[in-house]
């Protein structure tokens, strides 16, 4: 379910609470083991969850130049982001904070259009030292994930494509030849000497740091108000709009609408399932009847049925990968698929910190796999033993199949979205996951 | 790696401006085909680029717009000498943009802009060699473990991709490579190349793609490069291609085309008419065999291209719009 039940709401207010009396790696750790078993879950959750504990990093962690914090900061990262790979908001924020950093770095040294690259270091005195990736390898508290990170393999070649040329000319500019074979550490590196033991500095940039990752955090909070801030665009009256399994953000853009304009909802909801509760969504349908607007609950089978006659369909994102593929909750694929048969708009809401700057190169890795106890009663013997029953919780829709994409910044086609992720996200922080992968 | 004489001329000399003033007797035609001809890494834009350099070498520098107009010249008659003059056209139209746009941004410092260009040669050669492997490196992560990729062609862009993701320790994905029979050499050459890699490779004929790509899950994804990527996404590459991503498209297969950007060129193909030049495929005879060109291309909308994958990343086929639009300001070839 995208809309967060209580448990969960309590699980992130419990552990953003206890951020404050408990040791960094403690909080780390027991972060680490919420996403483990799923007690955060959800996009938004996870961003908000993970904001905080690199806000806790910046703030606490020792470091005493711009090179060490960035390295704290990707590998705190990427222990969350092996903790729980199938949501990629988790590394969009940890990206986000990393470019924050290099900007407020390069800001204060003055240099902000340090492009040329002309101070480069030489790469191999800014290498991250083994030793202390081991041990923060041996810091490890759940031995079982520790075979993942191997099954990622590691980057060999020099040329790595941290930090790439952006425009053509790039093949006759005039910068060194330095270029090609450069850190992702590169733009703060060229600052060490200055930086290192000027305490007041580092304290101007934490606190600098410290508001940036604020800024993320409103952002993430005021994601569905701006989104909905479109919803009178997008939905006319008389519509009859087709969502699926609202999530808060879709619920928010609905009912935004319904302020001001008459049209029939149809929810879409996923069969039932055991313990689950009567009516589905029904403190939204019944806001939704307060506003004098038509809901309908339609079973997710016959949808071709009703196809014809929607308007819009519109779906919430749990996470969008760089081609333009919404991940979403299952069932969405067959019903953005139903829409492009009938030539139905299919309108996908999201906020930018959703949109992830990976291309999905293993498109089996994005699906999250659910509990099918929710199908199967365990007690129901013959059945658990003599057949598997699996259930995906998400799935991808196909970039083909979305007309237009709503976030927080407005509406976009798919072809903008490359440029949302470089304004969000830079270059060298896109592999950050895999930077250290080349370690034993 | 065995350099072109002019190459290390304009590196060893410190100031070789002024050297040999006769404009007439450069011969650009002949250069390029010596730099093709010298380095088997050398791709046809980054030549042609090679060669303008060689031929600033020799005239004086005059005035500007006397040096823009013998660059002009030169890159015609350069284009004028091959069949194909798209992938040329991405090289000199850079070059000539290059020289545009650095002139407008340091205040007509043209003396500045020549040794910048004439000392750097083989730089420029090492940085588009340098694009090549970030290909690989920016690719090569959608060749998996149990994955199966069709290709056809000699594009070193792929073959290096494929050897990249062979390189990964895994090495168990495969290759369906579809032969040219009247290239059997270059095709035997690529396949032995992929197998010494230790990558399993099944031949097909070209006869075969269709049903090879019916048959359900065995060909996972199609790489294949470009001789040229036009301003909408599409490509100009090696007859065949088009075909190969039709049915690609067919099957719902991804079709991917690793490409350099420096291959990005401001020409927009409407269909397969409308490739640049005159290109005779069909010769009608009652007498004899019929003739086919030399190295006949075709044009793959960019409709039927799943990603460019480039040295800055993986992209949807509008990204070269952006890049062209973002050097040339117009898109008015």
């Amino acid at each position: 379910m995208p809309s967060v039940s209580s448990g969960h709401a309590l699980d992130l207010e419990k552990f953003l609470k206890s951020l404050k009396g408990q040791p960094l790696e403690a909080s780390i750790n027991s972060l680490i083991s919420l996403l483990k078993r799923r007690q955060i879950k959800g996009s938004e959750p996870c961003a908000v969850a993970t904001a905080h504990i690199l806000l806790q990093v910046v703030a606490r962690s020792k470091w005493h130049d711009v090179d060490s914090l960035l390295i704290n900061v990707s590998r705190t990262g990427r222990k969350l982001v092996d903790a729980q790979p199938n949501e990629l908001v988790i590394g969009n924020i940890v990206r986000r904070v990393l470019g924050l950093i290099r900007d407020e770095a390069s800001e204060d040294r003055g240099d902000a259009g340090d492009e040329s690259a002309s101070d480069a270091p030489t790469p191999t005195d800014i290498v991250p030292p083994a030793a202390t990736s081991q041990q923060w390898a041996t810091r490890r508290l759940d031995s079982a994930n520790s075979a993942a990170p191997a099954a990622r393999p590691p980057i060999v070649s020099s040329y790595s494509s941290i930090n790439p040329p952006k425009s053509l000319f790039h093949l006759l500019s005039t910068s060194p030849p330095a270029d090609g074979d450069v850190s992702p550490f590169r733009n703060s590196g060229a600052s060490t000497p200055t930086w290192r033991g000027n305490s007041s500095q580092i304290h101007a940039l934490r606190s600098e740091v410290i508001d940036g990752i604020e800024e993320i955090k409103d952002e993430i909070s005021q994601v569905d108000d701006q989104i909905a801030a479109s919803a009178e665009v997008q939905i006319h009256p008389g519509d009859l709009v087709l969502v699926h399994q609202p999530s808060t953000t879709v619920e928010r853009f609905i009912l935004r609408a319904a302020q001001k304009r008459k049209f029939t909802v149809l929810i879409a909801v996923a069969p039932p399932r055991r313990h689950s509760a009567e009516g589905q969504h029904a403190t939204f349908r019944k806001k939704l009847s307060a506003a004098g607007i038509t809901v309908v609950n339609v079973m997710n089978g016959g949808l071709m049925a009703y196809m014809s006659r929607v308007n819009k369909v519109i779906i919430g994102a749990r996470a969008i990968v760089a081609t333009g593929g919404v991940v979403a909750d299952a069932g969405a694929a067959a019903i953005a698929r139903a829409a492009k048969e009938q030539g139905t708009a299919v309108v996908v809401l999201s906020g930018v910190y959703k949109l992830s700057p990976e291309s999905p190169f293993d498109e089996s890795s994005l699906i999250e796999w659910g509990d099918s106890s929710t199908f199967v009663s365990f007690a129901d013997g013959p059945l658990v033993s003599g057949a598997e029953i699996r259930t995906a919780l998400t799935e991808l829709i196909q970039p083909e199949l979305v007309d237009t994409y709503i976030t927080n910044l407005g509406t976009h086609s798919r072809d903008h979205l490359s440029s949302l992720i470089s304004d969000h996200y830079k270059r060298e922080d896109a592999d950050f996951h895999i930077w250290e992968e080349a370690e034993p | 790696m065995s350099e072109p004489e002019a190459a290390v001329a304009q590196q060893t000399t410190e100031l070789p401006l002024r050297s040999q003033p006769n404009d007439s007797t450069f011969d650009i035609v002949a250069t390029y085909r010596d730099l093709l001809a010298s380095d088997p890494d050398l791709t046809k834009p980054v030549a042609a680029i090679e060669s303008l350099i060689a031929l600033l070498n020799t005239v004086p520098s005059t005035t500007v717009y006397e040096t823009l107009d013998t660059v002009k010249s030169h890159s015609d008659l350069l284009k004028a000498s091959v069949d194909n003059p798209l992938p040329l056209q991405a090289g000199t139209d850079l070059f000539l943009q290059y020289l545009v746009a650095s002139l407008k941004q340091q205040d007509g410092s043209f003396d500045a802009v020549r040794q910048h260009l004439l000392r750097n040669g083989r730089l420029f050669a090492s940085r588009a060699i340098a694009a090549r492997n970030g290909i690989a490196e920016a690719g090569w992560r959608f060749v998996r473990e149990g994955k199966c990729v069709l290709t056809h062609g000699a594009s070193r862009s792929v073959t290096g991709l494929l050897e990249r993701a062979a390189k990964n320790g895994e090495g168990k994905f495969r290759v369906v490579y579809v032969r040219d029979e009247v290239r059997a050499e270059e095709s035997d050459r690529v396949v032995k190349e992929l197998r010494s890699k230790g990558i399993p490779v099944a031949e097909i004929p070209e006869a075969a793609v269709a049903h090879v790509m019916g048959l359900l899950r065995q060909v996972h994804m199609v790489f294949t490069g470009a001789e040229a990527v036009t301003q909408n996404g599409g490509i100009i590459s090696r007859i065949g291609t088009y075909q190969i991503a039709k049915l690609a498209a067919q099957a719902k297969i991804p079709f991917y085309v690793a490409a350099e950007t420096h291959k990005f060129v401001r020409k927009f193909p409407l269909d397969q008419r409308d490739i640049g030049y005159k290109q005779e495929v069909l010769d009608f005879s009652s007498t004899g065999p019929s003739k086919q060109p030399k190295d006949a291309v075709d044009y793959t909308p960019p409709e039927l291209i799943s990603n460019l994958v480039t040295e800055n990343g993986v992209h949807l086929p509008g990204y070269v719009f952006e890049q062209l639009l973002d050097i040339y300001g117009s898109l008015n070839g």
